[in-house]
């Protein structure tokens, strides 16, 4: 009895087993669910994330203040900024010497960054602008209330493409979402023709769009709104002479105009007001990234430029680089009586001196509000002491006790760490962390009339307003007028006001040099004079790899 | 899926989410069940008829003691006396006997109406070296047509070994299992004849106990009875889109032989204690040779009038002891074993070590006349590391050696001398004013049904298996207000500190029902299994990290004291993934007479984490041997078996959501006044994605030759992996993100693997075993991306961010180091490097052009040579293992070799001999060495104490053992231990990168143990 108990419970539990075989043999379904991220599938729901959305279009200017991409490539390739060598410290594998001596190659990660950067704000605003585009289509959102935000998308993406046309040229111009083209092509094979197709192409899409944009200033801070426009449109023509080989001057004028006669922006009473901590709102600012420690991450000049033993002169949270400097010549426009007329007292000059306070050089100078733009001299403790770099090389005639001096002895092997002048035009908040709280000026009004005093004089010489808007600008940084203007006054004005602010490199091409075909190609020190093929950047490496239908710049990049 | 499949799905995972949060309980219930059926069949019947008889050793005719007779069918037995002898009433006269005893193998009598039945049992020592487990059960060794290397745990190296991965390092050709420096928390490095993947699964497969994918981590190598590794295609394409980076299986001891019959309970107690110490550091400067080097190069140098070795500052000796105790026995239809492993172990480093407990239940339980047999085995590890911080011997190498490790004026860094520079920390203050603590919860069960349907079908069984496994990881870093490295200290103020948790878990449950039919047709012998595997993971984790403490009371314990939480700087994270993977798989074994043998097996097999097009792959494998022996005669030859099998085996991608285009949040977008968090896209989607896909196909022959004097194995592989895996760059626009991952490149390995096994002596009192295993190694990268050529692996900061190490080009070797060619130093002091014309020339002249390879990162060949010795008592064992042919970056080297740095650090005391060279540091062939080396990896020395013949104890064994005895090599690192992935960032190693020696490296440990067997 017992085992035929067994036998039928072996029997169900065979049966049983066999069951189980079977009825699992039919699950065979394996959908992969996302838990942690979103995906197309599920986003893009409620007004919130519509918003957030429009946000990602403005991801890439969160690295406008960074370092390795756009902006540095701008800056260390002009007379503006330099990233010397020390020692085994910041050699990047030569990159920074190259960007200074207009020797860039096209694998550079630098250059590739920027691209990628660009055209991420490009991706991502062709993405948003078929979102809106569907929901409308659905009927979930109504034309009108799309209106708006297609139209932002829109300019902001020609913003990326003026950007894109500045930096390199004879770039793809993609406009789709869906469907998009695997492996798009410029343009034309031909670079300047392919060029002006971009330029046409900034100047059509923000003519179309503009009148749908917000006038409203304050409620548009850090976006486009119908003056940012007016800007790019400005600095497209600005420029247009290079990009396209046809000036347009008078185009500038009635930009700039159209901005000036909003009455929405004025000069800040100080010039350094625009540049400190909490600088949101300046009157001057039209597009700013509106930096945040906490927030809006990403401007780390404090990082970029300090001396690593400089952390206690403001009570840093993180060590600094000790990477960014000015150039000699360039602090020099703005003490030399020459260049730069005004009032004259003691300044810091150019030469280290020895290990005594100060360490630099005193001379008699110019005195120039926006001197403010750097850090020059000993540097001390919030408490006082006299901050020392216990590894100083005995080539450093300073010695450990820290002095900046503007002079710069090597780019490479061995740049002196105490050499150059900081970048301390944004004011550093004591006991900050890698990333800054001040807000950085894309589009400034200060710079709307020194592009309309260049493009009256560019048309005439002795133009009387251009004459009056360049002294307006040099009256507030308490430095005499010119009484008149020639290019080279003109070019040294923009730097000594828009330091650091991006414009370098494209002012510098827009003037005509003494040696080479421009300003930008000009030999200065660690530089020789550069072909002006160098007035572009290669397309990048990765690029042309990843895209067979891309071509080259011309010009030798392979270096 | 229709809608009733739907449902049945639903129903289907609800059962096994239900069966997820109450695993441990059912375990529990399932072996009370285990335990009842047990009682059920202890029934008892009538005698009727008497047989007696002497049980004795087939081998040289010794009685044998304790042997269990058994009834079959019944619990009726008995067990033999002092001189073999037995009796017993058996219910029938058509009953049959069955006759157990340890180590020997049962066997079945029919008593057919005797009286007398004397019994010969067959030592099953010969049977258990000749079975080997397989995917899916065991096979005879002879029968296998495959790759398989079994090790037994008399063969596991010795002394102090804390990982399963250490117990076969060398035993087994083509398997190289690298421990780099000595970490006593990192887990070795496993591969597998070479590289065969970029991105996904580098290392062989773990299978423990039928558990797919286990850990090995949640094994103590006490518990471990064999390692079996499924080498080539063919034996490993029963594991599908795992199994091409091979398979480890590892079966753990039981108690006991399996089967009717009672055995004694036995303890078994094994424990050591040893000594560990630094084998090999970096020599840098002393404080007195610092200040000469500065005189005779006239660099300035901070003296700060101490003299510090900071690597004994840092370091210690290590102090390990590892206690094991286990339980086995059981009777007529159980038997089981319990064992608990405690260990206790500090690093070299100080501050740092582990302490493990580990404990393992294996149950079998058979019923229903021996039809049904269940088996429950669980096991648990809890382990608490200290880990220690690896930065702290880097900059033990840099700091300056004449700086004092406290010094007064130093209050706001702990009082811990600290020197403003950039990347220069004090080493003993990371490790006195830092924690980095873990703790480790692993848990696995499993649960195994297997039934015999002998009344049905003869030959026809089925099994059911359901297993869990579960592993949660708790890591804690906190960083003091005084601590500069990541606290942010500095000499005028307090840092804000910082507190870090990370906790993650993972689950992965696998369900698995398989079918077997075996019979026998004539001459020929056939074994088949079909099956079905559903196997489904969660993995699940959370971090926070804040800092800006007031109080440093609390470190990592409550992060609610870090301000940073209320001023919205701390942050937080979570992330969940899910991955199943589904197969259906079956094999055929032919045999022939014993000589022709013929293997076939296919698994259809899909991962979620394919794309959308690409779910289901197929794989496969066949293969066929001959016994030539049984065809020829050779005199001196016993068995001479060639084979040949072709496989293709997978490898699933390497994470969860890799094929989909999905969005995270960005950088916050600022509107009306307010910022908004942003969302953009962190991938491209890729509904092609799908498995690498390895071919592989392996000649071999197996021999055994003088009386089984010499035995051997010769091997040789190709193996084609296609379709690898690789996050590649695509054009941005049009895609929406720069890199997508894609199936882009393929691998081809070749080598020979050869092992030999030679008795020199063979005698009653002494014994000398030789075994050698040799392997080469080629990996040719024959297809990638494009054409062309990439270059990665940086050297790192500080200033060499963009200096590759490494070139990656289609259709040259792995691992080509790549840069300058040194060519001495100037007059001027600065480097030369050879140009393409091969001129001196300084480096701003160099360009990608004159750049050459200078080295390969993954070795040529390896040998092992094991020696076991015994001599009465005593037993001796050797192991000397050596890799040949490999290359490597010496960090150290490119970064501190420079005369010109004691401006900023310290330098390697080799410097001196390049006192004249002003350069910067700059990579070349300089700092790429030749790594090849042997090494003396093992000895030990047994004593086993002859005890009386009454003694309780049954065996008494004590040992000494050292573990790293001696390295003989020309590298001038810490390790030349091969480094098959680039580590520079940890989470994210890169294969693609061998042979770099990263300054993070651990010092070389070298060990001594002395250890205690005792059995009861």
């Amino acid at each position: 009895m017992f085992s035929d108990k067994m036998n039928k419970l072996s029997r169900y539990v065979g049966l049983l087993l066999l069951t189980v075989v079977f009825t699992l043999g039919s699950c065979t379904d394996l959908t992969e669910t996302v838990d942690d991220q979103v995906t197309s599938e599920n986003f893009f729901q409620t007004d919130q994330e519509f918003v957030s959305a429009l946000g990602d279009a403005y991801g890439p200017l969160s690295r406008w203040g960074g370092h390795n991409g756009n902006s540095s490539n701008n800056e260390i390739s002009t007379d503006e900024m330099i990233v010397t060598q020390k020692g085994a410290d910041w050699e990047d594998g030569g990159v920074w010497i190259r960007m200074k001596r207009h020797t860039f190659a096209y694998d550079d990660p630098n250059i590739n960054n920027a691209w990628l950067d660009l055209y991420s704000g490009v991706n991502n605003c062709n993405r948003l602008i078929f979102q809106f585009e569907s929901l409308v289509e659905e009927g979930t959102v109504s034309q009108e209330d799309a209106a708006g935000f297609i139209a932002e998308l829109k300019v902001l993406r020609a913003f990326y493409y003026l950007q894109l046309l500045d930096n390199f040229g004879n770039v793809p111009i993609i406009t789709q979402f869906e469907g998009a083209d695997e492996n798009p092509s410029q343009p034309s094979q031909n670079f300047q023709e392919g060029r002006t197709a971009v330029f046409n192409f900034v100047e059509d899409e923000v003519t179309a769009n503009m009148d749908q944009l917000s006038e409203d200033v304050g409620s548009t801070y850090g976006r486009v709104n119908k003056w940012v426009a007016h800007m790019i449109l400005a600095k497209l023509y600005l420029n247009a002479e290079v990009y396209t080989g046809t000036e347009r001057w008078s185009d500038v004028v009635t930009q700039a105009n159209a901005i000036i006669d909003s009455g929405n922006f004025s000069m800040a009473a100080n010039y350094e007001d625009n540049f400190v901590v909490n600088n949101e709102g300046s009157p001057e600012f039209i597009f700013a990234v509106p930096y945040d420690q906490v927030f809006l991450q990403g401007f780390n000049m404090v990082m970029m430029t300090n001396h690593v033993a400089a952390q206690s002169m403001f009570e840093l949270q993180a060590q600094p680089w000790n990477g960014y400097a000015t150039m000699e010549e360039f602090y020099r426009s703005y003490i030399d009586p020459q260049q730069n007329p005004g009032p004259q007292g003691t300044v810091f000059g150019i030469e280290p001196t020895s290990e005594e306070t100060p360490g630099v050089e005193e001379v008699q100078g110019t005195l120039d509000d926006r001197l403010s733009n750097f850090i020059v001299g000993p540097a001390f403790s919030t408490s006082g002491e006299r901050i020392s770099d216990d590894g100083a090389t005995a080539a450093d005639p300073n010695g450990a006790p820290i002095s900046f001096h503007p002079q710069i002895f090597n780019l490479e092997p061995n740049g002196l760490r105490q050499a150059g002048a900081r970048v301390g035009k944004f004011k550093f908040e004591i006991g900050a962390t890698s990333n800054m709280n001040n807000d950085f000026p894309i589009y400034r009004y200060t710079d709307v009339l020194l592009m309309k005093a260049e493009a009256l004089w560019r048309m005439d010489n002795s133009d009387a307003e251009a004459l009056r808007l360049v002294n307006m600008v040099r009256n507030r940084a308490g430095v005499d007028d010119f009484n008149s203007l020639t290019a080279d006054r003109l070019l040294a004005e923009r730097g000594r006001e828009m330091f650091y602010e991006i414009f370098r490199r494209q002012d510098l091409i827009r003037f005509e040099g003494d040696e080479g075909a421009t300003e930008f190609n000009d030999s200065w020190k660690f530089k020789q004079t550069s072909p002006d093929w160098r007035n572009v950047f290669p397309i990048p490496r990765d690029q042309l790899e990843a895209n067979n239908n891309l071509v080259q710049n011309p010009g030798d990049y392979q270096g | 899926m229709t809608g009733k499949g739907l449902r049945l799905h639903n129903c289907i995972s609800a059962f096994i989410q239900e069966r997820r949060y109450t695993l441990r309980k059912r375990l529990l219930n399932a072996g009370l069940a285990a335990l009842v059926i047990f009682a059920f069949s202890a029934g008892q019947a009538l005698a009727q008829v008497q047989v007696s008889g002497t049980v004795t050793d087939a081998g040289d005719g010794q009685p044998l003691t304790g042997v269990n007779i058994v009834v079959k069918g019944t619990t009726i037995g008995t067990s033999t006396d002092i001189d073999g002898n037995y009796e017993l009433n058996v219910p029938s006269a058509q009953d049959t006997l069955v006759a157990s005893f340890i180590g020997y193998i049962s066997q079945q009598i029919p008593v057919n109406g005797r009286n007398t039945i004397n019994i010969d049992l067959q030592s099953d020592v010969q049977q258990f070296e000749d079975v080997v487990v397989v995917g899916y059960g065991t096979q005879e060794k002879q029968q296998i047509t495959g790759s398989v290397s079994s090790v037994k745990s008399e063969d596991f190296v010795t002394g102090n070994v804390n990982s399963a991965g250490e117990l076969i390092q060398g035993k087994v050709p083509g398997l190289t299992i690298a421990s780099s420096g000595g970490d006593p928390n990192s887990s070795p490095t496993i591969r597998l004849r070479g590289i065969s993947s970029f991105a996904s699964a580098q290392e062989p497969l773990v299978v423990v106990d039928g558990i797919i994918g286990a850990s090995l981590d949640n094994l103590d190598p006490n518990d471990i009875a064999s390692i079996d590794v499924l080498k080539d295609a063919s034996a490993s394409a029963i594991y599908g889109t795992r199994g091409a980076a091979g398979v480890i299986v590892v079966t753990t001891k039981s108690g006991g032989g399996s089967g009717p019959g009672a055995t004694q309970t036995q303890v078994n107690y094994n424990g050591s204690v040893s000594m560990v110490g630094v084998a090999n550091r970096l020599d840098v400067l002393s404080g007195q040779q610092f200040r000469a080097l500065s005189e005779e190069t006239g660099t300035a140098i901070n003296d700060l009038g101490a003299n510090t070795d900071w690597f004994e500052e840092i370091t210690q000796t290590g102090y390990n002891h590892i206690h094991n105790l286990a339980l086995s026995g059981g009777d007529a239809n159980t038997n089981y074993r319990i064992s608990g492993n405690f260990r206790d172990n500090t690093g070299i480093q100080r501050q740092t070590g582990f302490n493990q407990i580990n404990g393992r239940i294996n149950l079998n339980q058979r019923a229903l006349d021996d039809k049904l047999s269940l088996t429950l085995n669980l096991a648990s590890t809890n382990r608490e590391e200290q880990r220690g911080f690896d930065s702290a011997f880097r900059y033990a190498a840099t700091f300056n050696p004449t700086a004092p490790v406290m010094s007064d004026g130093f209050e706001n860094t702990g009082g811990f001398t600290e020197i403003a520079s950039f990347d220069v920390f004090n080493p003993v203050a990371i490790i006195e004013t830092a924690e980095h603590d873990a703790t480790e919860k692993r848990f696995n069960g499993a649960l195994r049904a297997d039934y015999e349907f002998e009344d049905l079908v003869p030959g026809l069984s089925a099994s059911a298996f359901y297993s869990l496994e579960t592993e949660t990881e708790e890591v804690n870093l906190f960083y003091a207000q005084t601590n500069k490295f990541t606290g942010g200290a500095t000499k005028s103020s307090l840092g804000p500190g910082l507190a870090q948790r990370f906790i993650n878990s993972d689950e992965s449950e696998l369900f698995e029902a398989t079918v077997s039919y075996n019979t026998d047709i004539s001459d020929l012998r056939l074994e088949t299994i079909a099956g079905y595997s559903y196997n489904d993971f969660l993995e699940t984790g959370t971090s926070a990290q804040g800092g800006d403490f007031i109080s440093d009371a609390v470190g990592f314990n409550n992060l609610g004291f870090a301000q940073d939480f209320s001023q919205g700087e701390g942050t937080v994270g979570s992330y969940k993934n899910t991955h199943k993977i589904i197969g259906f798989f079956g094999r055929a074994n032919l045999n022939w007479d014993d000589t022709y043998f013929l293997n076939a097996s296919v698994r259809r097999e899909g991962s979620s984490r394919f794309g959308e097009n690409e779910k289901f792959g197929t794989f496969w494998s066949t293969g066929g041997g001959v016994e030539l022996t049984n065809i020829f005669e050779i005199d001196f030859m016993s068995q001479l078996k060639a084979r040949a099998s072709y496989g293709v085996t997978g490898n699933d991608a390497p994470f969860s959501g890799i094929s989909k285009l999905r969005f995270a949040p960005g950088g916050n977008f600022f509107v009306g006044g307010n910022f908004v968090q942003s969302f953009g896209p962190v991938s491209n989607p890729n509904p092609d994605l799908k498995w690498e896909e390895n071919h592989e196909y392996t000649v071999g022959l197996d021999f055994s030759m003088f009386n089984s004097r010499l035995n051997g194995t010769v091997e040789y592989y190709e193996k084609t992996t296609k379709d690898l895996l690789f996050e590649v760059q695509v054009p941005v626009p049009p895609n929406l993100y720069p890199t997508r991952w894609e199936n882009v490149g393929e691998l081809e390995n070749n080598g020979f693997d050869a092992s030999l096994d030679y008795a020199f002596i063979q005698s009653n009192e002494m014994n000398w075993n030789s075994g050698f295993t040799f392997s080469t190694f080629n990996t040719v990268l024959s297809r990638f991306v494009s054409g062309d050529e990439i270059f990665i692996a940086n050297a790192g900061s500080p200033g060499q961010n963009s200096t590759p190490l490494i070139r990656v080009k289609e259709g040259e070797p792995l691992g080509q180091i790549w840069g300058p060619e040194f060519a001495g130093i100037g007059d001027d002091g600065e480097w030369r490097f050879f140009d393409a014309d091969g001129n001196r020339v300084k480096i701003d002249e160099i360009t990608r052009d004159d750049e050459k390879v200078i080295g390969n990162g993954l070795p040529d060949f390896s040998i092992g040579w094991t020696n076991n010795f015994n001599y009465k008592n005593w037993d001796v064992s050797t192991f000397i293992r050596g890799v040949f042919g490999h290359d490597q970056v010496n960090t150290f080297s490119l970064f501190y070799e420079v005369p010109s740095s004691i401006s900023t650090w310290n330098v390697l005391e080799s410097a001196q001999q390049i006192s004249n060279l002003t350069s910067p540091p700059t990579f070349s062939s300089f700092n790429v060495e030749d790594a090849s080396f042997v090494r003396f990896q093992n000895a030990s020395i047994g004593y086993t104490v002859p005890l009386p013949e009454n003694s309780q104890i049954s065996r008494l064994r004590l040992s000494v053992s050292g573990n790293n005895l001696l390295t003989l090599t020309g590298y001038d690192g810490i390790d030349p231990e091969v480094s098959f992935e680039d580590d520079v960032d940890p989470n994210n190693p890169n294969p693609l990168a061998p042979g770099i020696e990263r300054r993070n490296n651990w010092f070389t440990a070298r060990s001594f143990t002395f250890g205690v067997n005792l059995e009861f």
